[in-house]
């Protein structure tokens, strides 16, 4: 209020060629000609003015600054004093809202994290989470965990591998990486529409899978691009009739020849290593570079040998910019083929499957399992900005039965256009829309598709 | 502050109509000129109680600025000014370059007044931090001086060091309050950590060990002699209270009357910004100190870190590195080229991604031939830089006249670096940018300026200067004028003889017994701009005729 009045005190005292050019014929116009008679000096300094401003100023209650709602919350943020709800990775003990598997929806859980457990390299982890749909899942690691910083990659998966060199920065020097844990997951939803290529949207069934995996984890980081992990573990899966109310259990559509394992889930030895080659510029945003994981793991049926198999996989993902680095062409090739022994065969809940936000976006989850698949995307991307990206994609993935090879003819493709909200280092926001021929979806989700 | 009510605004807007009223005839009343004009400093140093601190957030203010101006006023002119259009002294700024003859070894001295940390004993650490964008820490050195330890990144020996320091004489010398920033050397040996040192790691604090300042030190450049390169900034006298905004006022500061967007050497900023490339440029950079006297006090208000200008600046990791071809071109978040991008599929590229930079380890990433200094941007939008008039940009731009070659190459050689080539690169882009800086804005206006009252009774001349002729910027074949006699309570001017011409920047002033006189100068040149008219007001007091005013027109006020 004040400066304002000192703003108008200052258009009407000080000097301008307006006020001076109205005054060239001596025509008397403006807030000046209102007083005639005031002598050419006039009394009172413009210090002694500014002064009283001052002086009034000070008569009036102070008002200190008062920061809105959000700029509390982001100063909090800035000074890393919010609750770790999401995406953060700190030390400490506090709750978090996550996805903890495709369909799970929102699931809000507590963790825990203490790398560097008092000046060792020893870490501890330990994590539960609920979420919306019913989904349960609990994880306990113990020992060199691999991290980044206070950073813990996002949980012990077998896909997480895949990150965990990703994960890295500049301060990244765990060489070697040794580690016990614990899993146990309820997932109540889970989708099946059938195996092989010919499986019918109709057919649009859900199953429970839940269980123990206990693991240790070794691996070894030849080389801030290069790095090896290997695992073993015993796995104990259970699987249900779904509990979507609005889709049948897998049991009233499919029995225990289309769908392998229904009627009998037996206790399995796992064992498996994944080679990581990253020479992605910024593996979390690339703009160059390539990307090559090679995958093999054992799946050994404990009790009758009948789900025996091996899988092999690969994934090889390119990075072209195109004239710059604003423009990106994306590439992806994804292979997965699992060999059962002799008489064996792979269970539908362990299955490879296409379909959803990371392979066919524009397919419902798991629209398409098989024993073999194979999955190629392409993207071409461009940066509005350095927080907004933009990409035209193309999907095209088949599966196929064991041994047999998927066929070009029953590939499927869907393509679409995306929004990327990100930073330098990953992206935060993935909106998309998919058109296939089963329809369009959209896609929401908090990582990169690849 | 908090946008208000639109109640409140309505209840503001009748306020301020009947205040405007009472005010605008209050000072018709006592004439165009008071008996003090021109005010040579302003006397914003009441005492006050010490305000509550202000805490902005990095995210917030960035987001704050680049949805909405939150600056109010348009087409409003500086308010903080003299009637001769300079700023007078204040707790804000202090007129240097600008008004006198700054030596070299003034300017290369700037604010210090020490010679630096005393490495005559060891530095006890006090406080450190372990992350964030400048790692460092705090020490207290033998005299007992605090100082902020801050380093180079790794990669980069030199850059951000050099930059503050160089920054730091700069902007001292052009009349900012800047803390003293000192490149320092130091050794592990020196630096003790204190038993009650404590170190902040993100959100928690915990007492500080050696280790932590071994694992500080193993994030900095070391020299080829193993010692670091440091910026010793001292402590600047009294408490901190945080920032200062580029808009409106404290509330608990009685002194601080004047809008910020309004304030000319914080528009005017936005020129000395553009030519030394400080794009960081942000409220979070400013530092207002409470400087108690007895129980009250007032503030002072500093410019702080220089780190990121010139060819210095963070990258995408938030770590000192060679300036983003962004910077000074483009708002982070600027809608224009962002949907012309999107639209686009990508094809249409930023022009700027395609400048050509000598890029040098110690300098970073700076040029001068892409540079527009009418176009060039900070990091996002600035209520006073966006609020600058031409009149605000000719008073920053005649005091970056006044940084000759020599001057620009004393203060390079503050940044005392390794590789002599390096300082002759900085200074030989200095120059260029400061040249750019000068054609563009003296050719905006009638840049006349100096002028003076030489002579006495019928010999008296006013003489000046033309700012565009003197920087070889064109040539000015003489001058029309128009004297009058200028009734100061009423602001109505009389004819006085006729309209004379003058070859030369020297007019004779008439004899005439009026207290005010007034002359309206057009210079004759190709410039169009030099043509537009200049008003000089002189004050005659018995035998002592002085000037008092001057008004330029310029083709375009404001910028934006």
């Amino acid at each position: 209020m004040l400066a304002h009045a000192v703003l108008a005190a200052t258009l009407a005292g000080a000097p301008s060629l307006a006020a001076l050019g109205a005054a060239d014929d001596e025509s008397e116009t403006g807030p000046e000609a209102r007083d005639p008679g005031s002598p050419g000096e006039p009394e009172g300094g413009r210090a002694a003015e500014w002064r009283a401003l001052r002086e009034r100023k000070a008569r009036e209650p102070a008002e200190a600054y008062s920061p809105g709602f959000f700029e509390r919350l982001m100063l909090k943020a800035d000074q890393g004093r919010l609750p770790k709800l999401a995406g953060w990775n700190v030390a400490g003990f506090y709750p978090r809202i996550q996805s903890i598997a495709v369909g799970s929806r929102t699931a809000l859980g507590l963790r825990f994290w203490q790398p560097d457990v008092a000046g060792t390299t020893f870490d501890v982890h330990a994590s539960a989470f609920y979420s919306s749909a019913g989904y349960q899942y609990y994880d306990v690691q113990l020992g060199r965990v691999p991290h980044d910083g206070a950073a813990l990659p996002l949980r012990a998966t077998d896909g997480a591998d895949l990150y965990e060199i990703g994960a890295r920065s500049g301060d990244w020097s765990r060489e070697l990486t040794v580690y016990g844990s614990f899993r146990y997951w309820r997932y109540t939803e889970l989708e099946y529409f059938g195996s092989g290529p010919r499986s019918d949207a109709g057919d649009h069934s859900t199953f429970l899978a839940e269980g123990p995996l206990a693991e240790l984890v070794v691996g070894y980081q030849f080389d801030p691009k290069l790095a090896i992990r290997a695992r073993a573990g015993v796995f104990q899966p259970e699987v249900g009739p779904g509990e979507d109310a609005l889709l049948p259990p897998v049991d009233a559509l499919f029995d225990d020849v289309a769908a392998p394992g229904l009627d009998d889930q037996p206790d399995f030895i796992t064992a498996g290593a994944r080679l990581v080659l990253d020479l992605r510029d910024v593996p979390g945003a690339p703009h160059t570079g390539a990307f090559v994981s090679l995958h093999y793991a054992r799946f050994d049926d404990r009790e009758e040998d009948a789900y025996d198999f091996d899988r092999f996989s690969y994934d090889a993902r390119g990075y072209v910019p195109l004239g710059a680095k604003q423009r990106v062409l994306a590439l992806r090739a994804f292979g997965s083929f699992d060999r059962p022994a002799d008489g064996a065969r792979v269970p539908f809940y362990l299955q490879q499957s296409l379909g959803g936000t990371e392979s066919l976006r524009g397919f419902q989850h798991f629209r398409f399992r098989g024993d073999e698949l194979v999955l190629f995307q392409a993207e071409y991307r461009w940066e509005a900005s350095p927080a907004i990206e933009l990409a035209a994609f193309l999907d095209a993935g088949a599966v196929a039965a064991a041994g047999s090879g998927p066929d070009l003819d029953d590939l499927e493709t869907d393509w679409g256009l995306g929004l990327r909200i990100k930073n330098w280092r990953t992206v935060f926001l993935r909106f998309e829309v998919a058109r296939s021929s089963e329809g369009t979806r959209f896609v929401f989700n908090t990582s990169s598709v690849f | 502050m908090r946008p208000p009510h639109p109640r409140r605004r309505r209840v503001a807007a009748a306020a301020l109509l009947g205040l405007w009223l009472a005010v605008a005839t209050g000072a018709a009343a006592q004439g165009m000129f008071r008996h003090d004009d021109p005010l040579q400093r302003d006397a914003d140093d009441i005492p006050i109680p010490k305000p509550a601190e202000i805490e902005l957030s990095t995210s917030h203010d960035v987001v704050y600025h680049s949805l909405a101006d939150r600056g109010r006023g348009e087409g409003v002119r500086a308010m903080n000014v003299n009637t001769l259009g300079e700023v007078p002294d204040s707790s804000w700024f202090t007129n240097r370059i600008g008004v006198r003859e700054l030596s070299l070894e003034e300017l290369a001295r700037g604010p210090d007044t020490v010679e630096g940390p005393d490495t005559s004993g060891p530095w006890s650490v006090v406080a450190g931090k372990s992350q964030g964008i400048t790692p460092g820490f705090t020490i207290v050195d033998a005299r007992g001086d605090t100082y902020f330890i801050k380093f180079d990144s790794v990669g980069y020996p030199h850059l951000a060091t050099a930059a503050d320091v160089i920054g730091t004489k700069l902007f001292h010398a052009i009349g900012y309050n800047v803390p003293e920033n000192y490149i320092a050397h130091l050794t592990r040996a020196r630096l003790q950590v204190h038993p009650d040192a404590r170190l902040t790691r993100g959100r928690s604090e915990r007492s500080m060990r050696d280790a932590d300042v071994d694992a500080i030190l193993a994030l900095a450049p070391r020299e080829p002699d193993g010692s670091y390169r440091v910026v010793a900034s001292r402590a600047v006298p009294g408490e901190p209270v945080g920032h200062r905004l580029f808009y409106g006022t404290r509330g608990d500061d009685a002194n601080d009357v004047f809008p910020h967007e309004h304030r000319r050497e914080l528009r005017g900023l936005r020129v000395f910004c553009a030519w030394l490339n400080h794009d960081d440029s942000r409220a979070l950079n400013s530092l207002d100190v409470f400087v108690p006297d007895g129980e009250r006090g007032h503030l002072r208000h500093y410019l702080i870190d220089f780190s990121s200008i010139l060819g210095a600046g963070s990258d995408a990791r938030r770590q000192i590195a060679p300036q983003s071809r962004r910077a000074g071109h483009e708002y982070i978040i600027e809608w224009a080229p962002i949907f012309k991008t999107l639209f686009s599929f990508g094809l249409w590229e930023r022009p700027w991604r395609h400048v050509e930079y000598t890029e040098h380890p110690e300098i970073g990433r700076l040029e001068a031939d892409y540079f527009e200094p009418q176009r060039w941007k900070p990091e996002y939008p600035n209520p006073a830089f966006r609020r600058m008039q031409m009149e605000d940009a000719f008073w920053a731009t005649r005091i970056v006249a006044r940084f000759d070659d020599e001057r620009i190459r004393a203060a390079v050689a503050a940044g005392d670096y390794a590789d002599p080539g390096a300082g002759r690169l900085l200074a030989g882009l200095v120059r260029a940018r400061r040249d750019k800086v000068l054609a563009y804005y003296l050719r905006q206006l009638s840049p006349l300026d100096e002028p003076a009252v030489r002579g006495e009774g019928a010999e008296r001349r006013l003489e000046f200067a033309h700012l565009g002729e003197r920087h070889g910027l064109g040539g000015v074949s003489g001058y029309d004028f128009e004297w009058a006699r200028f009734d100061n309570a009423r602001g109505v001017r009389s004819p006085l003889g006729e309209p004379g011409f003058s070859p030369g920047p020297s007019l004779p002033v008439p004899a005439d017994g009026a207290d005010f006189l007034v002359v309206r100068i057009r210079g004759r040149s190709d410039e169009p701009a030099w043509r537009l008219p200049v008003d000089v007001f002189l004050r005659q007091r018995g035998r002592e005729t002085s000037v008092v005013g001057i008004e330029r027109a310029a083709s375009d006020r404001s910028l934006d």
